[in-house]
């Protein structure tokens, strides 16, 4: 018995690893729309590592903008979506360690009308947050400069405790923008927060129509004791209202001990996975990647 | 009070509301469908006064804090639709627009994502490797090249920042240790898709908590190269001086996740075609023994440019590594090189010899042929918490060299050569707690059974045994999070025999065989300590080494003994500025001490002119080297500096003697304390431009030394300093325009009693290539060199080649057309100590070879 609960154990794990790239195959996806253009957008953060020396973290996010709904999330998994792997070329899963190291969320706005839907993640769970959209107050301001080639004006605006300076381009009519900034009359090409700590650039733009999804859950294959094979499940996605996952966050990844020690939160038995190769910085945890050490924690919005 | 502060506000609210204006409406297209975030936009004098958006309905409500005084514009856009102004003139507090649109897409101008060139994370820095690639390049080595901090060398040594690397991956497995010419050379330049320059590298995962200044390398390859089998047939034809030329390989390779093979065999009669394949970059491609240190082969000169071997070489190699998880992998290396190489070269030496000036002329034509096979079988198991290594070598090397001599006659010389050595390494180490337990043990037997050389009528032999057995054992005991003890025990045995034999006509029979053991017991402690914020590191040991020696001569039975206990103290500095600064300082004694070879007393005859003897004194030499670097680089910018400066002295007791006449040279080791001094600075700064796809490197090298010898009986110091000035640069002005050149300066003064002497010498290339279209390459590269011959002579030497590739999707054809000007002599001078010596090197002619290389993998 207990070889065989070392062998189920083993295979699930095997399946774990197998499972760490996304795949249309592991999420149940609909199609909410098809795309005007998508943009896409260096995203850094400047915060301090565990030793409390300054570090940039950076990565590239898509964001995908349909009628009335638009979508931000991590750049390669829209090269998954549009099946541009071969982009990818680098280590295929670097993205997601980007991903858990700078708690990027899938942000769908729009969706349903007049809401917007965020996958947050908060390893070894992953959970779905919907709120009324709310549109930062903007004031147009003297000053332009160029963007990836675009003409912009300057703008500032405050949402949700943070002061945001931006630049929009009205060559690009749409009031769409990444993350959850938006209202502006043009697509916002550029935004910083005033600590100069998140920033967004564009950096591409491609005009094309490929679908927007959504995602309500995770295709996991669970091993059946009775029938002795894989079966297919779907697990939908944790809920969870803006107020609790802003405090959650805040507690987990605000926490001093997350620095040294980011798995300090998780209790009970886990299925780790620790990647091999060159890189073992990072632990594999319910289909997540968790950094072996932290950066600190900087909130997008602080109320 | 409450009340009437209430009553204010509530007045003042009003009288804000009645202030504003307000344009409501609905939004439509053609088919009556109300369209969504629309933008609209009320416009004055090309100042915007207000801005809002549709929402699912279509409706929109604008408001302006106070009635413009004149005529605005309201403009609706949509990504999807034709942009409409309609002029209003306000005069109402609520004014309705609606509007339809027609449908329009907008062009927007599209922007690609650049891959981004460098990641930097820790100590890792990953190149996108398609980012820096040229349109000529072909093969690993050719990217490697255009990489930011990293150099390639002429013979395929990789160095990150000056420093060769101590490992290559492939995909994180170690298939080839330093045979990682084979990959490079081998694997097609667009199938790596990243390059991992590894900092601080520790390739046993138990040391991850030591410090390491080791750098090593991960090559990533793209999907097309993985879990397929693929091959590179390459095959050429040409003509040299009249001679036909053919080149034949094949290599084929596979990789997948636990398993690698990598299998290729190469053949020509031309150039370096496969002859760099196997080169072994962490020095196990060559044998020693005693007898063919002592009586070695004969080469010509070699000029620092131009092709001047005749060589024919073949090779076969196979290579496999199977990773069984993630900790424990098995790899079988496999090797039998062929070479077959011809040269010649005129000298002319001018011996000081106490200021008698003694020319010596000759003309050597060396021609060697050597076979090598290799085998070997290497066990790892890389735990966090254990090590386990075992390594099995077997190789040999049978080797014929012949080398006429005509000086003022025709002296015939020609030498055979067998050597074979066999050897075990074993390496384990384990952790208990938070302390490591090491043991390693080396055994080897390295034989060369018969070295046997004929100069003209005389004859000189010899042959050799050694047997070397190295166990050690290490303990590390931490001592807090940051401070470590550790406490190596070496014991090395070594047995050594030796024994010569020269048959001269008409002399006696001159031999002599020696034997015995060398023990040496050592111990190493040190002790380390880390600053809590890492940027600190500082290390302070001692070797500790009891050296005992027992040689016999058989012949006369004379034994030599020797039993001396050295210190070496050494200490090492680290401040780590940042990520991506740091400074480092060592400094150590070395104490090294004679071999068997010193207690050779009987004359051993080298060539047809030379003798040696030994003093009978063991040497023993005593060094203190310290260095002091630093190293700099701004990874986005594709900037990297490194400066280092050192200082090394050393006394040894026993000093080089030479006694020169018309007929013969004589060498022998005096027992006299002798002294050596030196001082040396390099800078070298290295900075891509992407956007012009240009990388620039400068280096500049200074030195300073003194030494010691004995010429003619008499005691000479010499001192000598140089500098040089080296830069290069590879440009793509154009994009179909690639040009490289570089240049050097170098200049050195040489001074003793009463003399002194001053060279320099210059060199330029320049190369251009040129892409018609983009498979297509035409390069034309010519060198300039200016040497000083002697002190009023200078001598101008050109090489001129040219190439045109085409790179199709699945063949790479190139025809190379070298040596375009038939320059045939290349002419240049040495010193050593207070001897110069003029060469001229016999250059190969002109050659056309044409070559085809094919990738078979599916597209």
């Amino acid at each position: 018995m207990k070889k065989a609960t070392l062998l189920i154990s083993a295979l699930l794990m095997t399946l774990s690893a197998m499972a760490q790239m996304p795949s249309k195959e592991k999420e149940k996806v609909d199609t909410l729309c098809q795309t005007k253009f998508t943009a896409v957008y260096q995203y850094t953060i400047n915060t301090t590592d565990e030793k409390g020396e300054a570090v940039t973290d950076s990565a590239r996010l898509a964001l995908q903008v349909g009628d009335g709904i638009w979508k931000t999330w991590a750049y390669e998994r829209y090269l998954i979506q549009v099946e541009r792997d071969e982009e990818l070329g680098w280590d295929k899963s670097y993205f997601m360690k980007n991903e858990a190291l700078m708690h990027i969320a899938t942000t769908t706005v729009g969706y349903p009308e007049g809401k917007t839907i965020i996958l947050e993640s908060i390893p070894p769970l992953r959970y779905e947050v919907t709120e009324d959209t709310e549109k930062p107050t903007w004031t147009i301001v003297e000053g332009s400069d160029s963007v990836c080639g675009y003409q912009c004006q300057k703008a500032n605006g405050e949402f949700r405790g943070k002061t945001w300076n931006v630049l929009y381009t009205e060559d690009i009519p749409t009031v769409a923008g990444p993350w959850k900034l938006q209202g502006l009359p043009g697509l916002i090409a550029f935004a910083t927060d005033e600590e100069g700590i998140h920033t967004f650039r564009l950096i591409a733009l491609y005009q094309e129509s490929v679908p927007i999804t959504y995602s309500s859950g995770s295709i996991t294959e669970k091993f059946n004791t009775e029938s002795l094979h894989f079966e297919k499940i779907f697990v939908p996605y944790g809920k969870s209202s803006y107020e609790q996952m802003l405090k959650h966050k805040n507690n987990v990844f605000g926490n001093r001990q997350y620095l040294t020690d980011p798995q300090f939160y998780m209790t009970g038995p886990k299925q780790i996975v620790v990647t091999y190769g060159k890189d073992e910085n990072y632990n594999f945890i319910g289909g997540l990647f968790v950094p072996a050490k932290g950066h600190k924690y900087q909130p997008l919005e602080l109320k | 009070m409450k009340k009437i502060s209430l009553l204010i506000i509530a007045l003042l609210m009003a009288l804000s509301a009645s202030a504003q204006v307000k344009v409501t409406g609905r939004v439509i297209n053609l088919k009556n469908i109300p369209v969504a975030d629309v933008i609209i936009k009320c416009v004055s004098e090309g100042k915007t006064l207000a801005f809002t958006s549709t929402n699912a309905q279509g409706q929109y409500t604008l408001e302006l804090r106070e009635m413009p005084n004149r005529a605005v514009e309201l403009q609706f856009s949509h990504i999807s639709y034709e942009k409409e102004n309609v002029k209003l003139t306000l005069t109402e507090k609520t004014t309705e627009q609606d509007m339809v649109l027609t449908d329009k897409q907008v062009t927007l101008k599209e922007v690609k994502v650049q891959a981004q060139p460098i990641i930097f994370q820790g100590d890792t820095l990953s190149y996108n490797l398609a980012s820096f690639l040229g349109k000529g390049d072909v093969t690993l080595e050719d990217g490697l090249k255009r990489l930011p901090g990293i150099d390639v060398t002429d013979n395929g040594t990789i160095k990150y920042l000056g420093k060769a690397i101590s490992h290559f991956y492939i995909e994180g497995m170690d298939m080839l240790g330093g045979r990682y010419n084979l990959a490079t050379q081998n694997i097609p330049a667009e199938y790596a898709t990243q390059v991992d320059v590894m900092k601080h590298h520790k390739h046993r995962k138990i040391d991850a908590d030591e410090e390491s200044d080791d750098v090593a390398l991960n090559v990533k390859l793209s999907n097309k190269a993985k879990f397929k089998p693929f091959g590179q047939p390459a095959a050429g034809i040409g003509l040299r001086e009249d001679d036909p030329l053919y080149a034949l390989g094949l290599t084929g390779m596979m990789f997948t996740d636990n398993f690698q093979l990598l299998g290729s065999a190469k053949g020509s009669n031309h150039g370096n075609f496969g002859s760099y394949d196997i080169i072994d970059h962490f020095g196990n491609n060559d044998i020693s023994t005693l007898a063919t240190d002592k009586l070695g082969k004969w080469n010509s000169a070699r000029p620092p440019l131009g092709e001047y071997l005749y060589q024919t070489n073949a090779y076969a190699s196979l290579n496999g590594i199977e990773k069984m998880d993630s900790d424990r992998q098995v790899r079988m290396n496999a090797d039998y090189a062929y070479e077959d190489y011809n040269s010649s070269s005129s000298t002319n030496t001018l011996y000081f010899a106490d200021g008698q000036n003694i020319s010596i002329n000759e003309e050597n034509r060396p021609h060697t042929r050597l076979h090598r096979p290799m085998i070997e079988a290497r066990y790892e198991n890389n735990g966090n918490d254990r090590y386990f290594m075992d390594r099995v070598n077997m190789k040999a090397q049978f080797e014929e060299n012949e080398c006429p001599v005509i000086a003022t006659d025709v002296n015939n010389q020609n030498r055979k050569a067998t050597q074979l050595a066999i050897s075990n390494y074993l390496a384990s180490t384990v952790r208990m707690g938070e302390n490591k337990l090491s043991f390693n043990s080396n055994i080897e037997f390295v034989r060369a059974p018969k070295v046997c050389l004929n100069m003209n009528s005389i004859s000189q032999t010899g042959q050799s045994t050694t047997i070397t057995t190295d166990h050690s054992t290490s303990f590390t005991i931490r001592l807090g999070s940051k401070w470590r003890i550790s406490l190596p025990v070496n014991l090395t045995a070594y047995y050594n025999m030796i024994e010569t034999s020269l048959h001269a006509p008409d002399d006696a029979i001159l031999g002599q065989r020696l034997d015995g053991w060398v023990v040496t017991p050592w111990a190493s402690p040190s002790t380390d300590w880390r600053s809590p914020s890492g940027k600190i590191y500082m290390s302070i040991g001692a070797n500790l080494q009891w050296r005992n020696m027992m040689y016999r001569s058989r012949f006369d039975d004379k034994k030599t003994t020797m039993s001396e206990l050295f210190a070496e103290p050494r200490l090492s500095f680290r401040y780590t500025f940042s990520g991506t600064s740091e400074m480092s300082f060592h400094s150590a004694i070395y104490n090294s001490v004679g071999d068997i070879l010193d207690l050779l007393t009987t004359p051993v005859q080298t060539n047809y002119r030379t003798t040696s003897m030994a003093s009978g004194v063991i040497g023993k030499n005593q060094v203190w080297a310290s260095s002091l670097s630093y190293t700099y680089q701004i990874p986005f910018s594709y900037f990297t500096l490194t400066a280092d400066a050192g200082w090394t002295q050393g006394k040894r007791n026993v000093l080089s003697s030479q006694y020169v006449d018309e007929e013969s040279t004589s060498t022998a080791s005096i027992f006299r304390d002798s002294h050596t001094k030196n001082a040396n600075a390099n800078l070298s700064i290295s900075k891509n431009l992407l956007t012009l796809s240009t990388k620039l490197q400068f280096t500049a090298s200074g030195s300073w030394g003194s030494s010691e010898s004995m010429s003619q009986g008499k005691v000479v110091t010499t001192y000598g300093n140089s500098y040089s000035f080296k830069g290069q640069a590879t440009v793509t002005p154009l994009p179909w325009m690639e040009i490289g050149a570089n240049g050097q300066y170098s200049r050195n003064y040489t001074w003793w009693t009463g003399n002194h002497r001053t060279t320099d010498g210059e060199n330029a290339s320049l190369s251009l290539s040129v892409f018609p279209i983009d498979k297509i390459e035409i390069k034309g590269s010519y060198d300039f060199v200016r040497s000083q011959i002697t002190d009023n002579q200078y001598k101008n030497f050109s090489l001129l080649s040219a190439s045109v590739q085409y790179k199709a999707s699945r063949a790479v054809w190139k025809l190379s057309l070298n040596n375009l000007l038939n320059t045939r002599h290349y002419r240049y001078t040495t010193f050593n100590a207070t001897d110069r010596y003029t060469m001229d090197c016999h250059l190969i002619g002109r050659t056309i070879m044409l070559t085809c290389k094919l990738n078979l993998v599916k597209k």
